[in-house]
């Protein structure tokens, strides 16, 4: 198996959507129905692929889009530092919509990169353009609690499948990310 | 010197002013208790450091 991440426009070469099935009905027909249509002609969200180069699989995808919370959500914890500077309207976050990966490529940490994909890429456009937090819409509250709260994301008190990350800790996933890409040898 | 009044009970993120007679467990609203709890218990560095443990994995799979 050779993983490797893939654009929007290069993932429009592919026709192996049909083959993706993680197990849950919903996203398997979001990617094979959707998902090219929600990232290019609609431009409702950014797609990002993880494929197998061997047999153009699709492993995993994710979908990240800018959104926004209200600051009366979050916890107080979180809150009171946007309410020290007298912010009351909902501020920008970027939400990771969807998330997938295949049943034949799971608990090989594949899912674990690709969130850490998701939240570097949103780092990255909060650096550009604004974004406070992470937010994501978990699929049922097995995976919230399994996966995203035990990989670092917090609950929102009013809603039972929604998390979020403050960009702050996003901040501390990024650098290491980056550290490690920084630090891969350059071969010619 | 300032003495730390006995009605005063500290935690290690808030100080709660104790209502004369009041019981420990009204001192609190359920949503600020369920915020000092998680502020108290949650360990937020070892989630995250749970994906930084897939960093080498990461790093490994090429960006096209």
């Amino acid at each position: 198996m050779t993983p490797v991440f893939v654009d929007t426009l290069a993932a429009a070469l592919t026709d192996s959507f049909d083959r993706f099935d993680c197990g849950e009905p919903e996203l398997n027909d979001f990617l094979k129905r959707d998902a090219l249509a929600y990232a290019t002609e609609l431009r409702m969200c950014k797609l990002k692929l993880l494929m197998n180069k061997d047999n153009g699989d699709v492993i995993g995808f994710y979908t990240l889009s800018p959104s926004k919370i209200a600051v009366q959500r979050l916890p107080k914890n979180v809150s009171r530092l946007f309410f020290e500077h007298h912010i009351e309207f909902p501020i920008p976050s970027w939400l990771i919509g969807k998330l997938a990966v295949d049943s034949r490529y799971k608990d090989i940490g594949l899912g674990r990169a690709l969130l850490v994909d998701a939240i570097c890429n949103a780092f990255d456009f909060a650096i550009r353009c604004g974004g406070a937090v992470i937010e994501v819409d978990a699929l049922n509250r097995k995976v919230k609690k399994n996966f995203y709260e035990r990989y670092g994301f917090l609950p929102l008190p009013d809603c039972k499948l929604k998390v979020f990350m403050p960009m702050n800790d996003a901040q501390i996933i990024f650098e290491s990310a980056k550290k490690q890409l920084d630090s891969r040898p350059t071969g010619g | 010197m300032a003495t730390a009044s006995k009605n005063t009970r500290y935690t290690s993120t808030k100080r709660v002013k104790k209502k004369a007679g009041a019981p420990a467990s009204s001192l609190l609203s359920s949503a600020d208790a369920k915020c000092l709890v998680r502020a108290i218990t949650s360990t937020p560095r070892q989630p995250k450091a749970k994906l930084l443990e897939v960093m080498d994995l990461y790093k490994s799979i090429p960006q096209l």
